[in-house]
């Protein structure tokens, strides 16, 4: 028999190395047993993975009902002149998209996210088509989906690559002031026709000082831990 | 004598069944093994054979979970055999709750025989008696005669209907009621395995030896091995450099047919919490026996114990609770849980006690195992269990590091305690 020369626990005659610090046996006397079989089996089995596809089927069948029947009813009943079942059916549309998808197609984060952000587009295209508002739809609404997009991609990317959370917060600092300074330059110029920032550069300047704050700390390890110590709660 | 148990039977989910079931999820397994390791290769014919006679006696065991409208419960299916099955390298899946998931599973490899038990149908008790009449039918199967005593029940008699009651609602009669508090526990942190891994680290030591390393304190083996177990956490919280260490804490389940006597073999436990603060100062070994010593005493009386059962009844007979749709109720036992079951703890330590079984099962028997499955952010998990000579502690998580185990399995060896350590870890 071998024991761990680090940890003194008796080994497993199978046991190339210690399981508690990866130390390799090397014991002339008694070599690796490699014949026999080892205390546990090697076979893994993979778990069965959660049936969410009925979850997505039934939502899917909710939706397409409600959109259907508001449709019929708007046509044949209630207000025929008023096209108010397209509404319904665009809105539908878009939940199901946000809702029922995922659970229909396993889809990667950021292709689920382009996919809510073009039907959200695709929703406010049927509104402004409806109400003749293709102005503001172009103006306006793709831009600030644009931006908005911008701001949940930079936050997925750190919730994805698991950043620390100073890492987090500087990330999220510095899209929110590119959001605010964007916001305000297309609501300007939605508004007005030209761009004159003022709120969005007080917010940014507040954010950009912030920034440097937790920038120089996150640079900095005794910094960090100065600021650990001093700030605990 | 008439066995069979009419299809219709159905059974509503005890107290600790509805949190369980209503926790199940991929991140945590509410799925626990008890295996014996035999004195000869299995034969797995044999052991189908055992598991189809052994079943009927236990219709408790012979069913599914379905989801009600208001709470999950129990559909009897008389049919359900268990298919004995090659034992797999991650044990304690989680379950789905499916038609083909089935809440008990039996498994075998080379000398040992396992099985899995979701935990909302037994705890440990019920399942070592399932285990210790499967063990002495298997052995009956290869001709050795095995009374039927000392837990060992008659597959050829019929189910008692004590055997499952719901023992928690019998108790639930004290005027008071009482819950459990606790403050954000220590959690050891790591990177985690690959979707699902469950690594086992197991000692392997001689219960003279436990027994007299722990008799330097006065000290049971359970309140040794918790005491030392929170050493050993305190310790790696302290290798982490953190400016504010948290209290360490051990959920210790209790098995409550000591104080209430019950033959069930469904669910009948509360968990007593143990605690030591670091930020009050170091502690040496001799204090923390005291604490975890005292503090379980103090936990386990009849009277604070019925307080606790009363508390959890009372809340599942909640006027409000009992209308709310399960999705959403089992959403807010899920929070409940995290929030009071899980944030206050920093690791289980079970230990069922020692597996007696007739001597003519016992020289058949090498050793008995029991490991826990994963819970939330994978942690390791604690269990032991003495079976003759031989006492055995396992270390169950989906960390990569090993840090716990192997601070503790050190410690035991410097206390003089020859430790044998098995894993299934990849090298």
């Amino acid at each position: 028999m071998s024991y761990c020369v680090n940890c003194g626990v008796e080994l497993d005659p199978t046991a190339s190395v210690c399981p508690l610090c990866n130390t390799p046996v090397m014991n002339p006397k008694a070599p690796v047993d490699r014949e026999s079989p080892p205390p546990f089996p090697l076979v893994r089995r993979e778990v069965e993975p959660v049936d969410r596809r009925s979850l997505g089927l039934l939502l899917t069948g909710m939706l397409g009902a409600v959109a259907i029947c508001c449709g019929l009813l708007n046509f044949l009943a209630f207000f025929p002149q008023v096209p108010w079942g397209w509404y319904v059916a665009g809105a539908a549309g878009l939940i199901w998209v946000w809702a029922a998808l995922p659970f229909l197609v396993h889809m990667k984060f950021r292709y689920c996210l382009a996919a809510d952000l073009v039907a959200t587009a695709g929703f406010l295209a049927l509104v402004a088509g409806l109400v003749e508002g293709w102005f503001w739809y172009l103006e306006l609404a793709l831009p600030v989906i644009g931006l908005t997009s911008f701001l949940v991609a930079g936050l997925a990317y750190c919730r994805i690559f698991h950043r620390s959370r100073l890492t987090t917060l500087l990330v999220f600092l510095g899209i929110t002031a590119v959001y605010l300074l964007g916001l305000e330059l297309v609501l300007d110029y939605f508004m007005e026709g030209t761009y004159h920032p003022t709120w969005s550069l007080i917010a940014a300047a507040v954010i950009l000082v912030f920034g440097a704050i937790f920038l120089t700390v996150r640079l900095r390890p005794r910094l960090r831990a100065e600021f650990r110590r001093r700030f605990h709660s | 004598m008439e066995k069979k148990i009419p299809a219709e039977v159905w059974y509503p989910l005890d107290n600790a069944a509805m949190v369980y079931s209503a926790i199940q999820r991929d991140d945590y397994s509410a799925v626990y093994r008890f295996s014996a390791v035999m004195d000869e290769q299995v034969d797995p014919e044999a052991l189908q054979r055992a598991v189809n006679r052994v079943m009927p006696r236990f219709p408790g065991f012979q069913v599914r979970l379905r989801p009600g409208v208001f709470w999950y419960y129990f559909d009897g299916d008389p049919t359900f055999l268990p298919q004995v099955e090659p034992d797999i390298a991650n044990p304690c899946q989680p379950v789905r709750f499916s038609a083909q998931d089935r809440l008990l599973r039996v498994f075998y490899y080379e000398k040992r025989i396992s099985i899995e038990l979701f935990h909302a149908m037994a705890d440990g008790s019920g399942a070592l008696v399932f285990l210790k009449t499967l063990i002495g039918e298997y052995l009956r199967q290869k001709g050795i005669e095995v009374p039927c005593a000392m837990g060992v029940l008659d597959p050829e008699l019929p189910p008692e209907p004590g055997e499952w009651e719901d023992a928690y609602a019998r108790y639930a009669t004290s005027r008071v009621k009482r819950g459990t508090k606790g403050s954000l526990a220590f959690r050891q942190k790591g990177i985690p395995e690959p979707f699902y891994t469950l690594n086992i680290t197991m000692g392997i030591m001689k219960v003279d030896a436990l027994k007299a390393a722990a008799k330097k304190y006065g000290a049971t083996i359970t309140e040794y091995l918790a005491a030392g177990l929170i050493q050993s956490l305190l310790a790696l919280q302290h290798g982490q450099d953190l400016a504010r260490e948290r209290p360490v804490a051990l959920v210790v389940p209790i098995d409550l047919r000591h104080f209430f006597p019950s033959p069930t073999m469904r669910n009948f436990i509360l968990t007593a919490r143990v605690a030591i603060d670091p930020e009050l100062g170091e502690y040496a070994f001799e204090e923390l026996v005291e604490i975890v010593r005292h503090s379980l005493r103090l936990q386990m009386t009849r009277q604070e114990l019925q307080a606790r059962i009363t508390q959890n009844v009372a809340l599942q007979k909640s006027p409000i609770l009992r209308w709310v749709p399960r999705p959403l109720k089992n959403r807010a036992i899920a929070l409940g849980f995290w929030l009071s079951g899980e944030r206050p703890y920093s690791t289980t330590f079970t230990n069922p006690g020692v597996f007696k079984v007739p001597e003519s099962m016992q020289e058949h028997i090498q050793r008995i195992e029991v490991v826990l499955g994963q819970s939330y952010r994978g942690p390791a998990n604690c269990a032991a269990i003495s079976c003759g000579e031989t006492f055995t502690f396992s270390f169950s998580g989906t960390l990569k590091e090993c840090d716990l185990e192997r601070l503790f399995f050190r410690w035991l060896v410097r206390e003089g305690v020859p430790v044998k350590v098995i894993s299934n870890r990849k090298e």
